[in-house]
């Protein structure tokens, strides 16, 4: 598939927003989330543990994989702008 | 494609059915004649037979079989798949158990190795698939610009983070048989061999995936089923997910009124991996990020997919698989350390004749010792093994003998899944990346699948003896366990950063990446070993101590840096690697 190059240009910056705005999250996630947990010592909802264990035996698992299958769905959707603007193109 | 909806059943569905119905009603016929014992030796070998009928059901001479499954795998098999490739044998028997001994301590396993994918699948897994290489050594020079020193370097480091994986891995399999058959470990782990050798050799990571797939839903059904019995008793159905929290509170309210410190939850109480305190516990958790990404068995796994979309979504099944033990563990850990703590401040002889105590007593996974001779059982006159925690589980709850065997099948299944990775991850990479590409670039397609099955025999019998070795030699066997844990550090500082690198930033060039891989080792290898196996104090930033795995964060950038640095100071890579780059950037 010949891709133009103004119209690669436009996908693989589009890319890179979106790889940035996931990394961010992910920082969020992995990172800041945990190294924030311990405050949460003693926070309790319902029948859940203390939420500083909670954070990280199970939240950010969870979202880190809704994280995953966002991003995918993004760049589905980023696909097929591409699709149709090769197909304006031709 | 190897499973194809068709009219009738496709035999690679109906053979390994019908060796598992086989095995279960062999099962049952034994009972009478050996009882327990046949009944779950029959089990526990017969899970290898079926793995064996679906590979050999499989087999295939391509070899684009051999190396990427013939790029046919639908995203959710290969999240399966992938899930059952990560969590190895330690997974299954030890990770709950570390949980449930140094509490919040240990939750860097559980974060780091799991979010590590979510980073993969956004900077690493979709352009691998696309760049259509066929190993992580030809990805690398490719980047280079097409040099080979690269990515002969690269195959250095492949047998560097996989090899001591697979000595686990085949120990595990010891571990498995002797504990719960008592045969020998050391004979038991060239059972695992022979397994894990023959899933490989019908054709490579073709068959090996589907057996993975399969593999993937014994061990978590293996793994959930004694913690679901158990929180059943506990009153934690039907989630007990959402539910443990009043038994952690009951937990830590034994510990308060025995005077145990610190408490089960109490953050930076413990030592991780020879470090202290929260920079060393976060940075650990990144490091076990970092080298996940790396690691070059995982990475394969998202060269067989069918296509770049299909690379994205499986890493997001792969995660929730691997979640679903991962988010289990501390339940388990929870639930062992209820059952212990009901042991505390009790007479002796009432601890001793606990059944569940008395039957694991003799295996060393349990110690009970009157210390101080006052005929009362304290909390620190009772130690465990870690192993004890997923193992012991059954007896613990007094479930029937079944539930044991079943266990040791997933435990087999982790350990055999994660072996097969490790083995063919190392012998692609010799026959592709050095036969082929080196040696002898003319070979057949016969000759080139001849020369892997060569190597995976060659590979399956060094791993053998190794954990031959390591089972007989427990100072060895304490080397392999640490080795294990720094395969994440070795990854981190070799491969992860470069590859990102490599996709993000087009003026990385051959030097960077041989920089990079060279000063990341450079800085990873001295200090692990030195802190590591000899003993020297670790270094102490803001008061607190840099463990082992904690400085793979400093490796992975040294790492980084270097291969940045390096690069602009050398000439750039010029058309061919920023075509290969342009490629991979875009979908398919």
């Amino acid at each position: 598939m010949e891709v133009p190059e103004a119209v690669k240009e436009w996908y693989w910056g589009r890319v890179k927003g979106l790889t940035l705005r996931s990394l961010i999250y992910w920082i969020i996630i992995a990172i800041v989330l945990p190294v924030l947990s311990p405050l949460f010592k003693g926070v309790t909802i319902a029948t859940l543990p203390s939420l500083h264990w909670y954070i990280n035996a199970f939240i950010v698992i969870v979202l880190g994989i809704v994280l995953i299958f966002w991003y995918a769905a993004q760049m589905n959707r980023l696909d097929q702008e591409l699709e149709s603007k090769l197909k304006e193109g031709r | 494609m190897a499973i194809q909806p068709s009219k009738g059943m496709s035999p690679a569905v109906r053979n390994p059915l019908v060796a598992a119905v086989l095995v279960i009603l062999l099962a049952i016929l034994a009972y009478p004649v050996g009882r327990e014992y046949l009944t779950s030796l029959i089990l526990i070998l017969g899970s290898i037979l079926v793995y064996l009928v679906l590979a050999v059901t499989l087999r295939s001479q391509a070899a684009a079989d051999f190396y990427v499954a013939g790029r046919s795998i639908p995203a959710f098999v290969n999240g399966a798949a992938t899930a059952a490739d990560w969590m190895s044998a330690a997974s299954f028997l030890s990770m709950a158990g570390i949980i449930a001994f140094l509490g919040f301590d240990a939750l860097p396993y559980i974060i780091g190795w799991t979010l590590g994918y979510t980073l993969m699948a956004f900077t690493i897994a979709p352009f691998v698939r696309k760049s259509g290489t066929y190993t992580v050594p030809e990805l690398i020079e490719r980047l280079a610009g097409g040099w080979g020193t690269a990515r002969v370097v690269a195959v250095l480091m492949v047998f560097i983070t996989s090899l001591t994986y697979l000595t686990a891995q085949l120990t595990g399999v010891g571990v498995v048989f002797s504990r719960f058959l008592g045969i020998p470990a050391t004979t038991a782990v060239f059972v695992g061999v022979f397994g894990a050798l023959a899933y490989a050799w019908t054709s490579g990571w073709r068959s090996i995936t589907w057996v993975q797939f399969v593999q993937y839903w014994v061990l978590i059904s293996m793994y959930l089923l004694p913690v679901l019995i158990a929180a059943a008793s506990l009153g934690l159905l039907p989630l007990p997910w959402l539910q443990y929290g009043p038994l952690v509170a009951q937990v830590e309210g034994a510990e308060k009124a025995a005077g145990v410190t610190p408490l089960w939850t109490e953050p930076f109480a413990r030592p991780f991996a020879g470090g202290t305190g929260q920079l060393n516990w976060i940075l650990s958790a990144l490091v076990l990020m970092l080298g996940t990404m790396g690691l070059p068995h995982i990475l394969v796994r998202f060269y067989t997919v069918t296509n770049v979309h299909a690379a994205r979504v499986s890493v997001g099944w792969a995660l929730l698989f691997i979640g679903l033990l991962y988010t289990s563990a501390s339940i388990y850990a929870a639930v062992a350390r209820f059952s212990i703590s009901k042991l505390w401040n009790q007479p002796l002889d009432a601890v001793q004749n606990t059944p569940w105590v008395q039957k694991w007593l003799p295996t060393g996974l349990v110690k009970v010792q009157d210390a101080n001779g006052d005929g009362i059982i304290q909390p620190g006159e009772l130690s465990f093994h870690n192993d004890i925690v997923v193992v012991g589980m059954p007896d613990m709850f007094g479930m029937i003998w079944l539930i044991a065997p079943l266990v040791a099948v997933g435990g087999l299944a982790a350990a055999l899944s994660t072996a097969d990775g490790l083995l063919l991850a190392m012998s692609t990479a010799i026959s592709r990346d050095i036969y082929k590409r080196f040696i002898n670039p003319q070979a057949s397609e016969a000759g080139e699948v001849g020369f892997v099955r060569v190597m995976l025999l060659v590979i399956a019998l060094v791993g053998g003896l190794l954990g031959y070795l390591a089972l007989r030699d427990p100072t060895f066997s304490r080397y392999v366990a640490l080795m294990v844990g720094w395969a994440f550090v070795f990854a981190a500082s070799s491969f992860t950063p470069l590859i990102m690198l490599g996709i993000f930033w087009k003026r990385l060039n051959r030097y960077g990446i041989l920089a990079g891989m060279l000063v990341g080792m450079g800085v990873a290898l001295p200090y692990v070993l030195a802190v590591g196996i000899f003993n020297a104090p670790p270094l102490v930033l803001f008061g607190q101590k840099i463990g082992t795995i904690a400085w793979g964060a400093v490796s992975a950038l040294a790492n980084a840096i270097a291969a940045v640095v390096v690069s602009l100071l050398t000439p750039p890579e010029g058309k061919e690697r920023e075509a290969f780059v342009d490629h991979m950037r875009l979908p398919d």
